[in-house]
């Protein structure tokens, strides 16, 4: 973390509105990108992003400095993710995430950008398992890191990381027979 | 590997773990090594490119504002739930009150009937937790 960002943080725990207001802006690109990738789908992937900053907003004072702030952003964003789907049934998750797939799918479409079946795949890979596989082995934390962004011991967080790169292959391997 | 994936704060702490190039080496050695992956964060680097517009972070007047907004809920949510504290407590406190002068038997009853169902929820929540992590 940066002398200045530490400066910033310092700041928005002692009132300043407007510092708050930077850092939220320094990371907004961030977690909404995370957030796409975790959710595979746009607009809940906003959604989630607001929730995320007013979460920061009223959590600012609570932030100890242990972990990266974008670590903390990224508890914070994964937590309320998965309250949300949590409350949400199967065929409710079903739908969505079908919805939002084929949005991003027209989205590739419209810019002329080639689909990649690798997040048809992605997508089909269940909750607990995909965020412990983005977290490992696209943003490169470590087992320990996860466990602690998730809330579980590490063993879990590493048995969740391979089970999903598992089942993402298994699900390539289908499409490709498919 | 995306040039973001530790957030715009690199430093030493957990979670922000690239070497100089912004890469994760834990990721790159799976990268190579393990099939799916590089083209999962080819497919993932490419929803980047395509979602950039969306990306992009509102401005600090609207951050601002939202600041507001949101404080001005959390106190109105404060002062909502100090409300109802008061009035179920001062609800408890009255039908306590009135239980133990008129009727002592059914305050007496009330009283073990509390910690009872305590413990009954206590137990069923442990069990609930112990069957699975979550969902």
């Amino acid at each position: 973390m940066s002398d200045e960002e530490s400066q910033i943080i310092r700041k928005a725990q002692r009132g300043d509105r407007q510092a708050l207001a930077q850092l939220l802006q320094n990371h907004y690109s961030f977690m909404y990108k995370y957030l796409l990738k975790l959710t595979m789908d746009p607009a809940l992937a906003e959604d989630v992003t607001q929730d995320t900053i007013v979460r920061c907003m009223e959590k600012i004072a609570l932030y100890n400095g242990s972990s990266s702030f974008s670590s903390w952003m990224i508890t914070i964003a994964t937590r309320l993710y998965i309250d949300r789907m949590r409350r949400r049934s199967r065929e409710e998750e079903w739908i969505r995430r079908e919805q939002g797939i084929r949005s991003i799918r027209w989205r590739f479409e419209a810019q002329g950008e080639e689909w990649s079946d690798v997040l048809d795949a992605l997508s089909r890979v269940p909750l607990p398992q995909r965020i412990a596989l983005l977290l490992k082995h696209y943003y490169g934390y470590s087992y320990s890191e996860i466990g602690r962004i998730l809330g579980i011991p590490e063993g879990t967080a590493k048995s969740r990381a391979a089970y999903g790169l598992r089942q993402l292959r298994e699900e390539l391997k289908e499409d490709d027979e498919g | 590997m995306t040039k973001d994936n530790t957030g715009p704060d690199n430093g030493n702490k957990w979670g922000e773990t690239p070497d100089e190039d912004g890469k994760s080496k834990a990721a790159e050695d799976h990268a190579s090594s393990e099939f799916a992956l590089p083209e999962l964060i080819a497919g993932l680097e490419r929803l980047d490119r395509v979602y950039a517009n969306e990306a992009v972070p509102p401005s600090l007047g609207e951050l601002q504002a939202q600041l507001i907004a949101a404080s001005e809920r959390h106190r109105r949510r404060m002062l909502r739930e100090w409300l109802l504290f008061w009035l179920i407590s001062l609800f408890l406190l009255g039908f306590s009150l009135l239980a133990i002068t008129s009727a002592p038997p059914l305050y007496w009853m009330v009283q073990g009937l509390i910690p009872i169902a305590g413990i009954i929820a206590l137990v069923m929540r442990l069990g609930r937790k112990g069957r699975g992590e979550w969902r």
